[in-house]
């Protein structure tokens, strides 16, 4: 379902993303991982067509970027790392909006709101002006969009952020009942705990490269740990764990203040 | 010299200083644009305020003017620009965003205010200079029987008088911004000033229709009279303190330096300390949003917007409907532009109605297709107080959403924009201007105005489009829409000038050339409209 083949972002001279290549098979739900910077949300932001590549080949829902980018983008639903909205809209404008974009009919768009909303928990609050939303009820606007048009394949940027347990705990049946019925998921995420209870395969990014690529238990034999963020420790090097932190408090601690 | 005012003011200089420098610097790069061009709109202010000072400056050589009334006329102008500018920058001096980030700073509340006030003062006192340093000299040459031997002093006393006069218009400005704040919510506040602005732009233009017809028609004594309501009023406070100062120690000039100084301490620093020392307070003022009222979910389109099928059209012109409704740079700038209305109102009940026939008759105004621009001017104002800002916004990073989507035609959401500026402004604008007419004309009035539909349709049409083709995905940088409005407004001006040459030509050619003309208009305006309507559907 999603085809990346020698996939490459630049930035002058820096590698965003290096040369990365993998296959996401329909009905699968894979988490990315990696550290800040890593390159997670360029790569997603490319998978979308938000940026244009500087080399290599995307291919999703069997549409290529490079010259079928409409069809493509008909068939994914997004949710950005951040939460940037046209804050005078109120939630059902918004989600109108987006319905329209993506050429839904009227009247089921009208249809899906009141559902979404009811599902979210957020019908008091559709009528009501973005720019007054909390960040959890932000989020839970940018899910709802993605979810609207039904997509084939979504592409998830720390979905989760900012959201109440209660969201989180549905959001994560949502998004398992949605693979079991052939939806393909790429999960961007930070939360391995998350990754780990969701996502059958892992994939890390560390520096723009690809330095993991395998179903949790292959991972945890290759790299002789149990715990999920040992094994990513271990695959994006961050070690001196313990000289770190004493730097860090002896940094704290130095006194700074002259009042 | 500004770390002294930290201290009287009790902020901390060192904070002060840092701030200043950050505010400066973010400022700076905000404004700064692509094409290396940063404060051309200050600039461009300025550059106004220049010429604006050059005419002031040769007014004493055209009329008799005495010291007190040419001091009057400067400092009116003064005051009112400033007035007009500060309103802008209410959101500057009290903003929310400020609140997260100095709340839980060491920094406190005066030292702030202090940083958000410099920063208005210094482009204050950069427009004062522009507008004032020309009739400064330009003083010394008064001739009256009031004016004196100090003459040549002129320039030494006006220009601090100017200065106070400007330090009293922000800080009454921002005084009535800061309480306001406390009676009112931040969306009533922000309502009241972006509602009162349509009156500034209507001021000068019927300032410029009123003044020609007074003054032939006042008499000097009956002058004298009319300048005596200005001691009432702070610009004629300040006016009294030159007059005084050049020689003409008249109880009456006493009272009013008096007003002027009193005034500036007492309603200007007294407040303006009060509000520094709660300025915190003041913003989580601004925090509080009016309440989150529960409500039930209800899922609307807007009337015109299921005129049209094509479901792109649709989004754009329900995004820009919205826009027009609730953002406050669009609603600023949309309401300035609709003074212009009053213009009209004013200047035709001026003229009245008694020479007003058919369209082509020589004694209609002036002349009756040149008298028809002014209709095409109020509607291309409202148009431009629009269209121009709607290409940027304050959330135009949301814009991924728009690049996200599959459209296959991006140009349909602009056209959605065209829709709402066709539907929800020109129609509405061309009826009430129907109206107008016909109330000053009778029916009569109408064929004065049919052909604004056409101009205005075509203006909306050939207006240029953002390179993307969506709207609200440019960052809105104040100065930088302001700028760029100001092309299309300018070219569109010169455009209907020649569209008038060409109706006056036809009527000097041949009547009924000018009747083929003149129909020809309207109906390519009326089917153009439908011909918009349904293609678009």
């Amino acid at each position: 379902m999603i085809h990346v083949t020698h996939l490459t972002k630049k930035y002058g001279a820096t590698k965003a993303v290096d040369d990365i290549s993998f296959e996401v098979q329909q009905g699968e739900i894979v988490g990315y991982l990696g550290p800040n910077g890593a390159g997670k949300s360029t790569t997603l932001k490319m998978l979308v067509g938000l940026l244009q590549p500087t080399s290599g080949e995307i291919s999703v829902a069997g549409y290529s970027a490079e010259t079928e980018l409409l069809e493509l983008k008909q068939r994914i639903g997004y949710v950005p790392e951040e939460a940037q909205l046209y804050e005078h809209l109120t939630l059902v404008e918004h989600l109108q909006l987006m319905g329209r974009l993506y050429h839904v009919e009227e009247v089921l768009i009208a249809q899906k709101i009141t559902d979404l909303a009811k599902l979210f928990d957020m019908e008091a609050q559709a009528n009501q002006r973005i720019s007054g939303f909390s960040q959890g009820m932000r989020q839970k606007c940018l899910i709802m969009s993605a979810l609207l048009h039904n997509p084939n394949v979504l592409f998830l940027d720390e979905p989760f952020t900012n959201l109440d347990v209660t969201t989180v705990t549905l959001m994560k049946t949502v998004l398992q009942r949605l693979v079991e019925l052939g939806k393909t998921i790429l999960y961007c995420t930070h939360i391995l705990e998350v990754a780990e209870t969701l996502c059958p395969r892992i994939m890390i990014i560390n520096a723009g490269k690809l330095v993991a690529d395998a179903p949790v238990e292959e991972l945890r034999e290759q790299t002789n740990q149990t715990a999920l963020n040992e094994i990513f420790a271990e695959l994006t090097e961050t070690t001196g764990l313990d000289e770190k932190t004493e730097e860090a408090i002896r940094i704290v601690m130095e006194d700074t203040s002259d009042v | 010299m500004f770390e002294k005012v930290a201290i009287m003011f009790g902020a901390s200089p060192t904070q002060y200083r840092q701030l200043l420098e950050i505010e400066k610097m973010v400022e700076k790069r905000a404004f700064e644009r692509k094409d290396g061009l940063p404060h051309l709109s200050l600039a461009l202010t300025c550059g106004v305020c220049f010429i604006i000072s050059v005419l002031l400056t040769f007014v004493p050589f055209l009329l008799p003017m005495d010291t007190f009334t040419y001091a009057l006329t400067g400092i009116t102008m003064s005051m009112m620009m400033i007035g007009i500018w500060t309103i802008p920058y209410f959101d500057i001096l009290l903003s929310p965003i400020n609140y997260p980030v100095i709340a839980h700073t060491p920094v406190s509340s005066r030292t702030y205010f202090l940083v958000k006030l410099t920063q208005v003062a210094t482009y204050t006192v950069w427009l004062l200079a522009c507008l004032n340093l020309m009739p400064a000299i330009g003083g010394i040459w008064i001739r009256s029987e009031e004016s004196s031997q100090f003459q040549f002093l002129f320039p030494l006393v006006y220009l601090p008088s100017v200065f106070m006069s400007g330090l009293f218009t922000i800080g009454v400005m921002t005084t009535f911004a800061g309480y306001l704040t406390k009676l009112y919510t931040r969306q009533a506040l922000r309502n009241i000033a972006q509602y009162a602005q349509f009156i500034f732009p209507a001021l000068f233009p019927t300032m410029l229709v009123i003044f020609p017809h007074l003054l032939p028609s006042i008499s000097k004594d009956k002058l004298t009279s009319v300048l005596k309501w200005f001691y009432a009023l702070p610009n004629g406070w300040f006016a009294g303190i030159v007059s005084l100062a050049l020689g003409q120690i008249e109880r009456h000039f006493l009272i009013l330096a008096g007003l002027a100084v009193a005034s500036t301490f007492f309603l200007v620093l007294v407040p303006l300390r009060s509000i520094a020392k709660s300025y915190s307070e003041y913003l989580s003022y601004l925090l509080e949003s009016g309440g989150r009222r529960k409500s039930k979910l209800r899922v609307k389109t807007p009337l015109f917007a299921r005129l049209f099928r094509n479901r792109t059209i649709r989004a754009g012109m329900c995004l820009s409907f919205v826009y027009l409704r609730r953002d406050k740079h669009i609603l600023r700038q949309f309401f300035a532009s609709l003074g212009t209305i009053i213009m009209l109102v004013v200047l035709f009940a001026r003229d009245g109605s008694s020479y007003m026939t058919w369209p082509h008759h020589s004694n209609a105004i002036g002349f009756s297709p040149g008298f028809s621009g002014t209709f095409y001017f109020v509607g291309i104002s409202a148009i431009t107080g629009f269209i121009s800002p709607v290409r940027y916004s304050e959330h135009w990073k949301a814009s991924w959403m728009l690049t996200l989507a599959p459209l296959s035609a991006p140009n349909d959401l602009w056209r959605g924009v065209q829709a709402t500026v066709l539907l929800y402004i020109v129609v509405p604008c061309t009826l009430l201007m129907l109206c107008i007419a016909i109330f000053f004309w009778g029916i009569l009035g109408m064929f004065y105005v049919l052909p604004v539909l056409t101009v205005l349709l075509y203006f909306v049409i050939l207006y240029p489009k953002p390179l993307s083709g969506f709207p609200l995905a440019e960052e809105f940088v104040q100065q930088q829409v302001a700028y760029e409005s100001l092309v299309p407004f300018l070219t569109s001006l010169l455009v209907i000038g020649v569209f008038v040459g060409i109706q006056l030509l036809t009527f000097w050619l041949n009547i009924w050339v000018y009747y083929g003309f003149y129909f020809f208009t309207v109906a390519s305006g009326l089917i153009g409209f439908i011909y918009f309507l349904r293609g678009n559907r």
